[in-house]
């Protein structure tokens, strides 16, 4: 029997339009995939799937509605459920009560799914669904997918619970159904088309923001010392492609760098990157997160033959290249 | 004169409550999508069936009240709960994340929600010698079963409307509440009901089937005492959540020889080891509502059985008329 493969097969990608989505889309479309987008709107942008919007299908809609759940999911064989209320740490920890209507979302698209007898199901679940305790310190081993249950949840996070909340339902649907539902936890991705606006901004875009429009002082959140693995978008879709292949069976996949990065390197890295010649200024009065975070890749190298390709200093100037190129010029005049 | 809202108000914790608030005078709208009927007196101003996992009935319930008490769940007993856990997760997602915004849209003024203790982690009811489970034990969580989980989450998600809309929230976790005019039979009915309904139906002599080995333990707590806290938390400053049970332990084996008693049987118990049994251990602490509520359960065990034996032995007679007529 011949593997299962993406090729051919109707592709319904929700939040298809945002980041990661919008990269989603261009692979799925090189793997000769047919895709029908899901965005309403919010945070993704047309901008993204503008190079492509004639080989697709896009449906301006809201998942939080039942029945237009249910007209998406019809006649698709594959669901890559992406959608979701996002934001940085900033966005996250002033709008936890926003963040929870993405179980509406959540739920209506599985139950969509099964309804129109989806094939498979992937659910973007999140590195902030790790107990907050086994990422207190630098010198914490990386972060292993059963460590998110074994000795109970604990997100440092209103979004982590919902995320974690959204892999509890892909294994209820898995055994209730025997649906066939892939959970994947990505470790901070990053790349061209992410959200650049201060308000929802991650790390990354926001650092790169500050040192490209040469902010003065330029502020960076925390003392430095915390730590994350930043994920380069494509090596990331890579890995979604290949869990919705291998590993439809609502067991969790990290996706991510086991190499983890301070916020002090990365943020020297942007400065240098864009040639900014300016003392950092830390503001440890704001949001970090957690302290460290890292992914154990032994299970995506294992089951998915995965790893990353993208180095950290090729995946940032990348992302500075087209924020330069499309962001800049806009953002420059709004100040 | 309060006007309150009790969503599930024709299930048995909702139809008691609705019956207390509407006997003192207060208006009483009940909501549900099924009603038991099995309190014969009316214990309500307005009924409505409505499906709460549809937004706009959640609107329309909560229009002009204020005060919600949301009972509305899909669930049942351990075997219920076990066999159909994606469903019970689904439809008690929509009803809690609608109920709750439709609650602020409509500016209740407090919102009260149904939760259980079947949030509690698993490797703390390991054993049936388990010591009783204090508010704080939830985390880190890991809940036993996809229902557990979904109230867990609902809390969390009832934390942040607190906080950012400073809504009024109060969270009771309910341990094992029993009694008579509550589900007793089809499926969805607790220990205590099935093993009533079980002796009741049994000949005598004859013989009973309990699920697991027996030695499984819960705490029991009845539903007039279950009332008194409830109503006492809504009207408490105490805005977390709080344990509503009973920290008398007993197995099930205990269980079922003190309703065998109460019916004056002679019943032998069979096992079925191969059915649902749930946690092994689980114990109420109510060391935080005696402190801040001033409650305890007043009804013993034996007390309240004999209440719950006595009416479900009278439904099963008038359902056995029923089939014969």
């Amino acid at each position: 029997m011949s593997q299962w493969s993406i090729a051919g097969k109707k592709v319904l990608v929700t939040g298809g339009a945002g980041f990661i989505g919008s990269h989603l889309v261009d692979e799925l479309l090189r793997k000769d995939a047919q895709v029908r987008v899901v965005d309403d709107l919010s945070r993704g942008t047309i901008r993204n799937l503008e190079h492509c919007v004639d080989r697709i299908e896009f449906v301006r809609g809201d998942l939080t509605d039942k029945k237009t759940a249910e007209d998406l999911a019809k006649d698709c064989d594959v669901c890559f459920h992406l959608a979701a209320v996002v934001g940085g740490v900033k966005y996250m920890t002033s709008h936890p009560a926003e963040i929870y209507k993405t179980m509406l979302i959540n739920y209506n698209t599985i139950e969509a799914c099964r309804k129109m007898d989806v094939e498979r199901f992937l659910y973007t679940s999140s590195a902030c669904t790790y107990p907050v305790n086994l990422q207190a310190d630098v010198t914490q081993p990386p972060l292993r997918e059963d460590d998110v249950l074994k000795c109970g949840a604990m997100p440092d996070s209103d979004y982590g619970w919902v995320k974690l909340l959204g892999e509890i339902q892909c294994q209820a649907y898995h055994e209730a159904y025997g649906m066939k539902t892939v959970i994947v936890r990505p470790f901070n991705p990053y790349g061209p088309r992410e959200c650049f606006d201060p308000e929802h901004s991650h790390v990354i875009p926001a650092l790169i923001r500050k040192a490209v429009l040469r902010e003065n002082p330029f502020c960076v959140w925390g003392d430095g010392g915390q730590t994350r693995a930043f994920t380069y978008v494509t090596d990331l879709i890579e890995g979604l492609i290949l869990a919705i292949e291998k590993a439809p069976y609502a067991d969790p996949i990290n996706l991510g760098e086991s190499k983890d990065t301070s916020i002090r390197e990365l943020a020297k890295l942007i400065l240098k990157l864009t040639g900014y010649n300016t003392s950092i200024v830390w503001d440890k009065t704001k949001p970090q997160g957690v302290r460290a975070r890292k992914s154990d890749m032994t299970k995506a190298y294992t089951i998915l033959g995965w790893e990353p390709k993208v180095s950290l200093k090729e995946g940032l100037m990348k992302t500075v290249d087209w924020f330069i190129k499309n962001e800049a010029t806009q953002l420059r005049s709004l100040c | 004169m309060d006007r309150i809202l009790i969503t599930g108000g024709g299930g048995f914790i909702g139809s008691h409550i609705a019956r207390h608030f509407y006997s003192r005078g207060d208006f009483v709208r009940v909501v549900d999508v099924k009603f038991d009927d099995y309190i014969k007196e009316k214990y309500y101003n307005e009924r409505l069936r409505l499906d709460l996992r549809v937004w706009e009935n959640c609107l329309l319930a909560t229009k002009g009240v204020d005060k919600v008490y949301n009972f509305a769940a899909n669930m049942g007993g351990i075997g219920f709960i076990t066999a159909v856990g994606a469903d019970v997760m689904h439809d008690n997602v929509l009803i809690n994340t609608y109920m709750i915004e439709a609650a602020r849209q409509n500016k209740a003024e407090r919102f009260l929600f149904s939760s259980s203790a079947c949030i509690y982690p698993t490797f703390r009811q390991t054993s049936p010698d388990v010591t009783g489970l204090k508010e704080e034990d939830a985390y880190p969580a890991d809940p036993d079963n996809f229902y557990g989980w979904e109230k867990l989450y609902t809390e969390k998600m009832l934390e942040a409307y607190q906080r950012d809309y400073g809504m009024n929230i109060r969270i009771v976790r309910y341990h094992n509440i029993y009694g008579p005019e509550g589900t007793y039979t089809g499926g969805r009915e607790k220990s205590p009901a099935a093993l009533c309904r079980k002796v009741a139906e049994a000949s005598n002599p004859g013989t009973i089937t309990i699920w697991g080995d027996g030695k499984q333990t819960r705490s029991y707590c009845y539903i007039d005492d279950c009332v008194k806290g409830t109503t006492l938390l809504m009207e408490s400053d105490y805005d977390k959540p709080i344990n509503i049970g009973s920290e008398r332990l007993v197995t099930i084996d205990q269980l079922a020889d003190i309703i065998i008693g109460i019916s004056g049987k002679n019943i032998t118990k069979t096992y079925d080891l191969s059915a649902p049994q749930g946690v092994r251990g689980r114990n109420a602490d109510i060391t935080l509502a005696r402190k801040v509520l001033g409650w305890e359960p007043e009804t013993s065990l034996e007390e309240g059985l004999a209440k719950t034996y006595k009416w479900i032995e009278m439904q099963c007679l008038h359902d056995n008329l029923g089939e014969e007529e």
